[in-house]
């Protein structure tokens, strides 16, 4: 990969490239460009992964003319495929090598920060939601024991918004999460389910299963669990697929367009309705 | 810090913050952790789902209590009782380590004495915790070993707050959970540095590394390295300073970092005494309160802006990295001072903050000596780590305590210096909330945190606010013997009937109006802001356009 | 388009467990007998499914807003008390 990335910036085929650099034991994510190329003797593949296609995209923005490389792993790509269906980045000007990720019958070897999840507490199994569940797991409970262990996991949240902030496909200007006539402010927990569910609803169609809320959670909340339903949802109805393709959603759940602001909700009402 | 330097001769954090998900019972007393700490409530929600035990005692219902085994509210500023109430149990029950208590620690007697003078019943009557919760706390705390105990401010800002302290250590060593993973004495730290300030010298009476001023040969060793005579005394604490300033003898004060104006315990004390001071230096990011009426601001550095380290809550030793050049005309701190001190006569020529590290290892070497800036990298070092081989230390007191044995010491129940009474009928405490920072200087400027809680509020219990027929979000007025100011209500069951809580954020709804500067624990002088009495009265609703 | 995101906010519910508390249906303007019948079904579903469970996780610590308030009364719910008898495996309350 070293040798590509140094060809590519020499050759002029991109002008930056993003990717994890080792600093102190530590991959953290670093602009090569041909001004550092040394740099690039610290770069890494490894497990550790951040959203290295939302700095794409605020690159690309901001530089109109930069072509930007991005180590990629499967789903930066479908993250990718969504940020361009949204018009927020341009694909034509972001080149990717591709990492040795998500596991498979043919590709036993795989490298993901995701892999080996600690394993949940007997207390969580009991009370809560194991993130290693599968939804079908989570919907043989009892309704009532359903909501209940849903509760469990979402009364921990400390309304850091790091699920947001991390995800690759969240990019809205006004996000419905702070919308005061939808979510109450200043009180830990923020008001549950509401709060989750907005955020489930809103990745309908987008969320393209890279589980970094789930990791950059503190709560430990199975928030991919949840998600994962909703795209099943989508997909049972819908017959659409997330990050595949190049076909936009073809309903709109959230509304017109992603970033208009929610309707103003009336009193009472426990979860998005429109 | 007074209080864990009695009970074992240093004052910090015992343990490690990621040690804590090896408890097998964590106690949380006096702690809002999810709103002041939430990356340590992170540790004890998976302590939590291993299967440890969750213990929080607070005088009002917080995030925590939902998954706490047992949850008590004991009464504002009855901290001791309950301890001694639990110790009573532990004892009686025979759940304490004889072993560590023999061989590890000494007073014990003195703190069984006491001890039986707090017998269930009365334990209980003096908290509001009922006996049967008092004896799960004790089961619990004891039983389910190793014990983590964290505490923050809801232990320390009171009158009797080196006694909450040394409460807290004798409950620790009574169980043998000292020095041990996953058990210890955790104060929670609020600011990332603070634990630094303090190691540095920030306090009167210590030089870095806690080498006492009085101290002749620590005198002689630090006059000589930096070429002064150094004062044999001990200097004021900010309680003392506010007398000091008002009688006159104190006519300068230089205020780092600080916005006392709101932070202090008595606005209107301190609003005098500050009006007497001939100058008021301030050095801030921000147009703080207290900036706003200093003679001269000093633009400071933000942690962006500067290179240096931090040490936190854990004792680690944290680098920080300049990312931008300062703006404007700001400069880092350390810069700032250099070149006041250059300009009064005493020249500091440092060439970077990183001379000044190499400075503090010589001058503190048994905590900071073995690190050096390649060494702290990215996850730091945690102190004491004496000489560059050594690897930090994450458990203190593992063998011996650094005054030798443990000290218990009998500390009996003293009521809080102000009780409500029909004059002034509510208890108030202060805390803060999870969207701002201490004084909000830098929190309130966000326009996000700020659409999240905007303004003050004080919190009234349903019943209260029936009575006083107060809807939520009516303005509210809140007087106590010092001073008045408004909030609106917030009408939560948080609070116990009769008590009221105000967040310490907002500067047009200042608490310390209504806190007093007069009531402090004698040693550390730590003001009591945790309990004052007010009156409440309902005012017209204004109506909105 | 309608019908299938109220059934994708229907699955959704029903998979946190709040499930059966959301209909629709099209009704003419001409159709009144049809209207009361529906609103009649419903209310009887919704009898049927017991208090909103959601009524169980109202803390003690929660910011009474007007519309909590309104949901829950500020004395304890029956869900509440149901509750207490620890029907629900965890509500967070002692
Ligand atoms: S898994 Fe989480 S972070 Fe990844 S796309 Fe979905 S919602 Fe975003
Ligand atoms: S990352 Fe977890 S704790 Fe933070 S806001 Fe999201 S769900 Fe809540």
């Amino acid at each position: 990969m070293k040798d590509q990335v140094k060809k590519w910036l020499e050759s002029g085929t991109v002008d930056i490239f993003l990717g994890m650099k080792m600093v102190d034991g530590h991959p953290l994510p670093h602009a090569f460009t041909l001004g550092n190329i040394s740099d690039l003797e610290e770069l890494v593949p490894g497990t550790v992964r951040y959203p290295l296609e939302t700095f794409a995209a605020e690159l690309a923005a901001e530089n109109p003319d930069a072509r930007i490389g991005l180590a990629a792993r499967e789903c930066t790509q479908r993250a990718l495929n969504v940020l361009s269906l949204w018009n927020q980045a341009p694909t034509d000007r972001i080149e990717t090598i591709k990492l040795n990720c998500c596991p498979s019958p043919l590709k036993e070897h795989a490298a993901c920060s995701y892999l080996d999840p600690p394993e949940a507490g007997l207390f969580k199994k009991h009370f809560g939601i194991d993130n290693a569940a599968d939804p079908e797991a989570v919907a043989r409970f009892e309704p009532r024991e359903r909501f209940s262990r849903w509760m469990y996991e979402f009364q921990k949240c400390i309304k850091c918004y790091g699920c947001r902030n991390i995800c690759p496909v969240c990019f809205c200007e006004d996000c419905s999460l702070e919308h005061k006539d939808l979510i109450g402010t200043g009180q830990l927990p923020p008001e549950a389910p509401i709060f989750h569910l907005v955020r489930a609803v809103h990745m309908a169609g987008r969320c393209i299963d890279c589980g970094l809320c789930e990791e950059a959670c503190p709560a430990d909340i199975p928030l991919r669990l949840l998600y994962r339903k909703v795209n099943a949802v989508v997909d049972d109805l819908f017959d659409y697929r997330a990050g595949e393709g190049e076909q936009p959603p073809p309903f709109n759940i959230i509304g017109e367009r992603p970033s208009l602001e929610p309707k103003p909700m009336e009193n009472g009402s426990a979860c998005p309705q429109r | 810090m007074a209080g864990l330097a009695a009970a074992f001769g240093s004052g910090a954090m015992t343990n490690s913050i990621a040690d804590i998900e090896k408890a097998g019972c964590i106690f949380i007393i006096g702690s809002n952790t999810t709103a002041c700490h939430p990356l340590i409530s992170r540790r004890i929600y998976r302590a939590k789902e291993r299967g440890a035990k969750l213990i929080v005692a607070d005088p009002r219902g917080i995030q925590l209590s939902r998954f706490a085994d047992v949850s008590v509210h004991h009464r504002l500023g009855t901290d001791v009782a309950l301890l001694n109430g639990m110790m009573h149990i532990i004892v009686k029950e025979g759940w304490h380590d004889a072993d560590f208590i023999s061989q590890r620690t000494e007073g014990f007697d003195e703190l069984s004495q006491v001890l039986d003078r707090y017998p269930p019943n009365r334990a209980s009557s003096l908290t509001g915790v009922s006996v049967g919760q008092l004896k799960e706390m004790a089961r619990h705390y004891a039983t389910y070993g190793p014990a983590a105990l964290l505490y923050a401010m809801g232990i320390t800002q009171h009158t009797t707050g080196v006694d909450n302290v040394k409460s807290c250590c004798n409950l620790a060593m009574l169980c043998g959970n000292m020095g041990v993973a996953g058990g210890g004495v955790n104060p929670l730290r609020g600011q990332n540095n603070v634990q630094g300030a303090c190691d540095m010298g920030g306090l009167p009476n210590v030089f870095p590394g806690y080498q006492p001023v009085t101290d002749p040969e620590v005198r002689a060793k630090f006059s000589a390295a930096w070429k002064k005579e150094l004062p044999a005394v001990p200097g004021l604490t900010i309680t003392d300073m506010v007398p000091a300033m008002l009688e006159g003898c104190l006519k300068a004060l230089y205020v780092i970092g600080e916005n006392p104006k709101l932070s202090d315990p008595d606005w209107n004390h301190l609003h005098h005494a500050l009006k007497n001071l001939d100058l008021l230096v301030v050095q801030e990011l921000f147009l703080s309160e207290t900036a706003q009426v200093a003679d001269v601001v000093f633009p400071a550095a933000s942690v962006a802006e500067k290179d240096g380290t931090f040490t936190n809550t854990e004792r680690r030793c944290l680098r920080i990295r300049k990312a931008i050049e300062p703006v404007g005309d700001a400069l880092a701190d350390w810069q700032i001072i250099s070149r006041l001190s250059s300009a009064m006569g005493y020249p500091m020529e440092y060439g970077s903050a990183e001379e000044i590290f190499e400075e503090i290892r010589q001058m503190a070497p048994k905590s900071y000596g073995g690190m050096t800036y390649e060494r702290l990298g990215i996850d730091g070092l945690q102190w004491p780590c004496p000489s560059t081989d050594h690897s930090g230390t994450p458990i203190l007191h593992t063998q011996t305590f650094p005054r030798g044995k443990g000290k218990f010491h009998g500390v009996d129940y003293q009521a809080p210096a102000e009780l409500p009474d029909e004059e002034y009928p509510y208890a108030l405490t202060t805390g803060r909330m999870f969207a701002h920072y201490h004084t909000g200087t830098m929190t309130r400027i966000s326009e996000k945190l700020d659409n999240e809680q905007p303004t003050g509020y004080v919190s009234i219990h349903p019943e209260d606010a029936a009575r006083l027929d107060v809807a939520a979000g009516d303005p509210v007025r809140l007087s106590s013997r010092r001073g008045e100011m408004e909030a609106p209500a917030r009408i939560t069951r948080s609070v116990p009937i009769g008590t009221l809580f105000l967040p310490i954020h907002f500067g047009e709804n200042p608490t310390n109006v209504l806190t007093s500067a007069e009531t402090f624990d004698p040693l550390a002088k730590i003001p009591e802001f945790k309990v004052a009495a007010v009156r409440v009265e309902k005012l017209p609703v204004e109506k909105e356009l | 388009m309608t019908l299938k995101r109220m059934r994708f906010l229907q699955e959704v519910l029903d998979f946190v467990g709040l499930g059966g508390r959301l209909h629709m249906e099209w009704i003419s303007s001409a159709e009144a007998q049809k209207f009361a019948q529906v609103v009649t079904d419903f209310t009887e579903k919704i009898r049927r499914l017991g208090p909103n469970p959601l009524h169980a996780f109202i803390q003690p610590d929660m910011i009474l807003r007007p519309r909590v308030v309104a949901a829950s009364g500020l004395k304890s719910t029956a869900a509440e008390k149901e509750d207490a008898k620890g029907s629900l495996p965890f509500t967070g309350k002692q």
